[in-house]
């Protein structure tokens, strides 16, 4: 690699990770990692018995390659939906390019050490999702070397292409939000434009697979490879070489696809050389509109409210106009309707799946089900918004301002928990309204469990803003690294999602009726949320008045 | 008034930010907290606004003690932090309502004080954009105006010229020495003799953390002077550490 673009490339990284210089918060870190490493344990070995199964399903019809034809597609898909957020962030929302273009470096280096970083991040995420099929391919099918060395170059060569996808789109689009007035707010629109063409484009070519592989599915002998991998067309490659890595065409395929990956990568290079910095310079840069604002307009808006209401207002103003906290905190709770809607308006025969569902959730006896599914889901989705379990590390280095205001420690944690409720009572009800319209489920049922899954809500930000105030990521230097690179939110949902599945697990076992089942979600929830807020108010707030910048 | 008593604070323990430090502000007047970068004058100011908590000693404002009954000692002072950069995506007027709502300020005198800042401070076609479109002297406008709203009767303020144009400079000068000359206190930091020079009454010197000198700026010449420095060689000597 070019000396300038390591050199550069670690420079960023090293910004970006830096773990803190004090000993005892290193410590923290470190231990951080730890627990959402365990955490993550139980669902890795869910994942690999699944995938182990699924092996030996397929592999009865001699189909067993499509487990690496749909993993490619299905990697380069997750990598390819997590890298628009990736790279909308790296690219534009990072503020560092300002400082790099004085500097003596060639601008494809700016674009290549930005790749690379994207890329990393993206190694993340096949770990998760591509390394697991990889192994267990490899073990099942008893690959030899060979095998595992083709392995090892897709894995590493997978990303390129999605990313250089995502990079692309992201570019084009933000390259004409310069024309506009308001940067913050078009900064934020092309995004949400970024997300929804992304998703959009994914959903079709999805569809497109679908449809064809609908009427081709008896073939046999890993035809499958083919229609799967349309989705990437490049990712057929990658399969067809992982599956014939006993053969020259093999080597042959493996080869094809890394040419193409670079070819991608060169490609991406040339356009962000015309795109990339025309868009980003100035984005930080933000213009006023120097309007006298009249007497009775500044008597309209200077009203006098509490503290509690004003400070929660402050919150979610902020969260609303910053871009980085808006696609993260805000955007993410309108994003799991749109999931859930998707297959349906997109896949003919997921129509006739939702049909079966909602006349299995039209039986009795399974009301129960549904409502603690319900309950459990609003554990996840409050959580993953992030907005409490990042509301301390969000101010940054003006953590101070928070200590000097005759404003209590509890009040301010109130009012940061009640910001985060809110808008997890929004995600909530766009999710109601999607499962009274699509689900069909009666009205009473979903305002029963809208009215107990506050409670949810309420927990999941409890615990949310107690690890953030336990540990709080106060340096960083620009705003989209107090969420993304932020492990509390992480653990947060890991804590969330386990609490989730116990509570699920729990009901199904002790096979509860809906009375049952809304009593003893109200009485355990009740009491967990009555615990932590009692937690907050006694030791939260001296967590608080300890936390220094 | 502020009264510091035996005042002592330390980072990992090792070297002492701020060793031992007695001070007493008194109302009516304008003080002048002096020294190099690094000498412990912001880390003073944080312990007397609360952000930080003295290892040792005791801090109070109005007779009320910081530590011991923090919010009603915090309702007594303003203070402007020495990085204006707050707030960025808060427009104008809508920081200056949340200041009155923190500080519990009736809406007629909200208005009333927001009309009168902004003209005072040449600020009223700046109030309706985000603070993010501001220059720096117009952030640090917005948050002198964001501390004045409350009327404090003590006003901390970090290195508060900074970055104003020469006018603004002037306006706020010319305030503190109304404020003051009501009776009430204001304290300020800077390493700027020729500001400390024209406005305060007096003022205290602070190096590595020790208070050097504590009195009226014509006793601070005779002091030096009998130790053989000049003024100028005393600042010179402290300002050479930045």
């Amino acid at each position: 690699m070019n000396k300038k673009l390591l050199i550069l490339t670690m420079a960023l990284m090293k910004n970006g990770f830096s773990l803190p210089k004090e000993k005892s918060k290193k410590i923290k870190q470190i231990l951080l990692f730890v627990v959402l490493a365990l955490s993550l344990l139980p669902m890795a070995y869910g994942i690999i018995t699944f995938l182990r199964i699924t092996y030996n399903g397929l592999a009865t019809v001699g189909e067993e390659g499509v487990l690496l034809s749909l993993g490619i597609a299905i990697s380069a898909f997750v990598i390819f939906f997590f890298g628009l957020f990736y790279t909308m962030n790296t690219f534009y929302f990072s503020d560092d390019v300002e400082n790099l273009l004085p500097l003596p470096i060639k601008s494809s280096h700016i674009l290549g050490a930005k790749f690379i970083i994207v890329t990393i991040f993206e190694y993340l995420t096949g770990c998760l999702i591509f390394l697991p099929i990889l192994i267990v391919y490899g073990v099942k099918s008893g690959a030899g070397v060979l095998y595992y060395v083709y392995a090892l170059l897709i894995f590493l060569t997978l990303p390129v292409i999605p990313i250089v996808l995502d990079a692309v789109l992201v570019m084009i689009i933000m390259r004409f939000t310069n024309l506009a007035k308001n940067k913050d707010a078009f900064r934020t629109i092309s995004a949400v434009i970024a997300i929804i063409f992304g998703v959009g484009v994914s959903t079709m070519s999805q569809r497109f697979v679908l449809n064809q592989g609908a009427g081709q599915t008896q073939l046999g002998n890993n035809s499958l490879v083919a229609i799967t991998s349309n989705i990437f067309p490049a990712s057929k490659l990658g399969a067809l070489g992982l599956i014939n890595h006993g053969s020259p065409s093999g080597l042959v395929y493996t080869g094809l696809f890394i040419v193409v990956s670079l070819l991608g990568f060169y490609l991406f290079l040339l356009l962000g050389n015309k795109l990339y910095f025309k868009g980003v310079t100035g984005v930080s840069v933000s213009s006023s509109s120097k309007k006298q604002i009249s007497s009775e307009q500044l008597s309209r808006k200077s009203i006098r409210s509490t503290v509690i209401k004003s400070y929660v207002l402050k919150e979610l103003r902020i969260l609303f106009r910053t871009p980085a906290f808006f696609i993260n905190c805000i955007l993410m709770n309108f994003i799991w309707p749109i999931i859930i809607l998707i297959p349906l308006f997109t896949q003919p025969k997921s129509r006739n799946g939702i049909g079966a569902i909602i006349g299995l959730l039209q039986k009795e006896g399974i009301t129960g089900m549904v409502f603690v599914a319900f309950f459990g889901a609003m554990l996840f989705v409050s959580s993953s918004n992030g907005i409490t379990a990042t509301s301390i590390s969000r101010e940054g280095e003006n953590v101070f301002f928070n200590k000097y205001i005759p404003v209590s420690y509890k009040t301010q944690i109130m009012a940061k928990v009640i910001a985060g409720v809110i808008m997890g009572i929004v995600g909530m009800l766009s999710i109601s309204i999607v499962a009274v319209i699509v689900l069909k489920l009666p009205l009473s049922l979903m305002a029963l469990i809208c009215v107990t899954s506050l409670l949810a809500i309420l927990f999941s930000n409890f615990v949310g803003i107690i690890i953030d105030l336990f540990n709080p990521k106060l340096h960083w230097d620009n705003e989209q690294k107090a969420i993304k690179q932020n492990l509390n939110l992480l653990l947060s949902m890991a804590i969330c999602v386990a609490f989730g599945g116990l509570t699920i697990f729990a009901v199904i076992k002790l096979n509860l009726n809906l009375i049952q089942v809304v009593v003893s979600l109200v009485a355990v929830y009740g009491l967990l949320d009555s615990l932590l807020y009692l937690f907050l108010k006694k030791i939260g707030s001296k967590m608080f008045s300890k936390i220094e910048y | 008034m502020i009264e510091l008593s035996k005042v002592s604070k330390s980072f990992n323990s090792a070297v002492k930010a701020v060793d031992n430090i007695d001070l007493k502000v008194n109302n009516g007047e304008i003080f002048g907290f002096l020294g190099p970068n690094g000498a412990g004058k912001t880390t003073t100011i944080k312990m007397v606004t609360g952000i930080l908590a003295p290892d040792n000693g005791s801090i109070l404002i109005d007779g009320l003690d910081i530590t011991k009954d923090p919010l009603k000692a915090k309702k007594q002072f303003g203070f402007v932090p020495d990085s204006p950069n707050m707030f960025l995506r808060l427009k104008g007027f809508e920081y200056l309502n949340f200041m009155s709502d923190i500080y519990d300020v009736p809406t007629k005198e909200r208005k009333e004080k927001i009309e009168m800042l902004s003209n005072r401070f040449e600020m009223t076609k700046a109030l309706g954009d985000q603070i993010q479109s501001y220059s720096h002297g117009m952030r640090q406008k917005i948050i002198i105006m964001g501390v004045l709203i409350h009327n404090p009767s003590v006003w901390i303020m970090d290195e508060p010229m900074t970055g104003l144009d020469p006018r603004a400079a002037f306006t706020l000068k010319e305030m503190m020495r109304e404020h003051a000359d009501k009776g009430n206190t204001v304290f300020f930091s800077t390493h700027v003799l020729d500001v400390a020079e024209k406005i305060c009454d007096r003022v205290a010197v602070i190096n590595k953390g020790k208070l050097l000198f504590c009195g009226k700026l014509g006793e601070m010449k005779a002091h030096f002077k009998v130790q053989g420095e000049s003024l100028e060689k005393i600042f010179l000597d402290m300002t050479e550490h930045e």
